[in-house]
């Protein structure tokens, strides 16, 4: 009987120790590798080492009071909320031109998703010496083109005026092709009846554009928006790679002034093996991550019932 | 046949007249949209273009003011000299291993529990499956120093397990199957019970072929995420036998500091793998960001 069988194969609580057994060792996983970790976390950052013994002894909220007075921790989270804004005002309107362009034409368009996605498919650290090579002073290519158009030389990720933007621009020419392949997403999204409908009415492209395609992208625009803010608060390889100074070793300069949160959590733990003070760190980006994720997943709709 | 259209006929010249104009000015919209693309790609496209063309300049030529485009006279001496000085084919093995291992598990492990997800009651489910949701909103970034301290209590370091183990399950990953599998009518699975097949043998026999998309997609995913994988094996690893590409790059700054040609190839070697994932598989990696528009 189909019925019986349907019945026990999604009812029948404990008819077959199939599930258990695919289930529990993969919880059990989870448990090592996830979950045990953030409460790992969290005591690392409420604890100190000994100098001496070399334990972690429980020190409370020593760290984070630490971190509240440490100016370089506040420098750190200016930058990357500075980061996150510059790279978002610039990819927002240019994946969303692109992505309107690709819309439109009908030839070469596995051409312009090949081009705009390239910069995605091409390794991160590769895409970061690249770009070290592009923002060199003296054979830079970026220089020369300077050079080309009349305007005097720069230093790039040497000048602590421009080396955050200059490490924007590299983050956003690499991710451009990926936010434009979700606004592509969107636009298809949008039924067609609906530009039939206002050109029978006499709109313009302007007018259309204006009272069709744009409020209909808002949640698409919302969710590239908290995508791009996590990838700005998680970037790491291209800061790591660009402004390793090759004299100290150290990420984040000239002089702190590309110092992000991520890089900075990542000195104090492996660099000063400042364990408690980069926990803490960790724990503060884990919660803003946290909650821009849980904003994504409101806006993706996430079905969290079932 | 039914998608031929019988060309509407014009009645009069005056609509005649307006049609024309109106598909000329279309065309010509069309051609400076072209334009703006055409020179944007170029923005994007050059920069990896000129860095696959620069490997094979020779050392002076790299630093030539003006720069070149194209190599004067090609050469094969910077891949030969990263090949031969370093152990380069080791750290090309390294990613490789660990990036088609790691894949490899993951698919199969959270295509699994994506099946038992989305079509068994067990008793703990919900809290399981709501706690596995929730491990989405972790960054791996803010876990690689109590994993990094774990895997060091245990001597795990500079060792092929330490630099796969963390990455083999993921939230993100059994949300992904788990949709994608609740999509296969309950039927299918019925009567092949009915059959007397284990409920492994459906998960291989039926429900692996139905959701092959599906899996291509995470997998080429979770290779690109795999490949490009840095803070972690900078931390797990530091002897060069057991460093990945990634790693031997950065380094690649302060050993070779200008040397631009060796960098070069090297950032050209560590590109070719995705690209070929990428055209081979092209439909489904952007199918998989409109999908998913999820960013790991």
């Amino acid at each position: 009987m189909p019925k019986v069988k349907l019945f026990r194969l999604t009812r029948g609580a404990n008819s077959t120790p199939f599930p258990y057994l695919v289930i529990y060792p993969a919880f059990i996983y989870v448990l090592i590798f996830i979950i045990f970790p953030i409460f790992y976390l969290l005591f690392l950052s409420l604890a100190g080492t000994d100098q001496f013994s070399k334990v972690s002894v429980f020190k409370g909220f020593d760290n984070y009071e630490f971190l509240l007075k440490d100016k370089l921790f506040w420098k750190a989270l200016f930058q990357t909320l500075e980061f996150a804004a510059i790279r978002l005002v610039a990819i927002v309107p240019l994946s969303l031109l692109i992505a309107l362009g690709i819309n439109q034409v009908k030839r070469f368009r596995a051409y312009y998703t090949l081009a705009y996605f390239s910069p995605i498919i091409t390794s991160t650290a590769a895409v970061a010496l690249i770009w070290l090579w592009i923002y060199d002073p003296s054979i830079g290519l970026a220089n020369y083109g300077l050079t080309l158009l009349g305007i005097p030389k720069q230093s790039f990720l040497l000048d602590t005026d421009l080396a955050l933007y200059s490490i924007a621009a590299v983050s956003i020419w690499k991710d451009v092709g990926w936010y434009m392949v979700i606004f592509l997403a969107g636009l298809q999204g949008i039924p067609e009846q609906f530009y039939e409908a206002a050109k029978i009415d006499g709109a313009g492209v302007l007018a259309r554009f204006k009272n069709i395609t744009l409020p209909l992208l808002g949640p698409t625009t919302l969710l590239v928006m908290v995508i791009a803010t996590i990838a700005a608060l998680r970037e790491f390889t291209s800061i790591f790679i660009m402004t390793r100074s090759s004299i100290s070793g150290e990420p984040g300069g000239p002089v702190n002034s590309t110092l992000t949160l991520v890089v900075y959590m990542f000195k104090n733990s492996f660099l000063y093996n400042k364990y408690g003070v980069g926990a803490g760190i960790a724990i503060i980006l884990l919660i803003f991550i946290a909650v821009m994720t849980a904003i994504q997943f409101r806006l993706f709709k996430v079905d969290w019932e079932y | 046949m039914n998608s031929t259209t019988i060309p509407p006929i014009s009645l009069t010249t005056h609509s005649r007249f307006k049609n024309a104009s109106k598909s000329i000015r279309r065309n010509i919209s069309s051609i400076i949209i072209h334009i703006l693309l055409f020179g944007g790609s170029l923005f994007t496209l050059l920069p990896l273009i000129w860095m696959v063309l620069s490997a094979f300049k020779t050392s002076s030529e790299i630093i030539q003011i003006p720069p070149t485009l194209v190599p004067a006279a090609p050469t094969l001496e910077n891949f030969k000299e990263i090949f031969l000085t370093l152990p380069f084919m080791r750290f090309v093995f390294n990613s490789l291993f660990v990036t088609v291992t790691s894949t490899i598990i993951l698919v199969f492990l959270t295509s699994l529990a994506g099946f038992v997800f989305a079509k068994f009651e067990f008793s703990g489910k919900k809290l399981i499956y709501g706690a596995i949701l929730l491990t989405m909103m972790i960054a791996d970034e803010v876990l690689v120093l109590p994993i990094y301290l774990m895997i060091s209590k245990v001597h795990w370091n500079n060792t092929y397990i330490a630099l796969i183990i963390p990455f083999l399950f993921t939230g993100f990953a059994v949300f992904l199957m788990r949709q994608f599998i609740s999509t296969i009518p309950t039927e299918l699975i019925e009567a092949a019970t009915i059959d007397g097949a284990g409920y492994f043998r459906i998960y291989w026999k039926i429900i692996v072929p139905l959701i092959g998309p599906a899996m291509s997609s995470l997998g080429i995913f979770n290779f690109v995420w795999m490949w490009n994988m840095f803070m972690w094996p900078t931390v797990a690893v530091d002897t060069e036998s057991m460093m990945t590409l990634q790693v031997a790059l950065s380094r690649f700054t302060s050993m070779y500091l200008t040397r631009y040609d060796l960098t070069m190839a090297a950032a050209t070697i560590a590109t070719i793998p995705i690209l070929i994932v990428y055209l081979v598989l092209q439909r489904n990696f952007v199918k998989g960001i409109a999908l998913t528009g999820l960013k790991q």
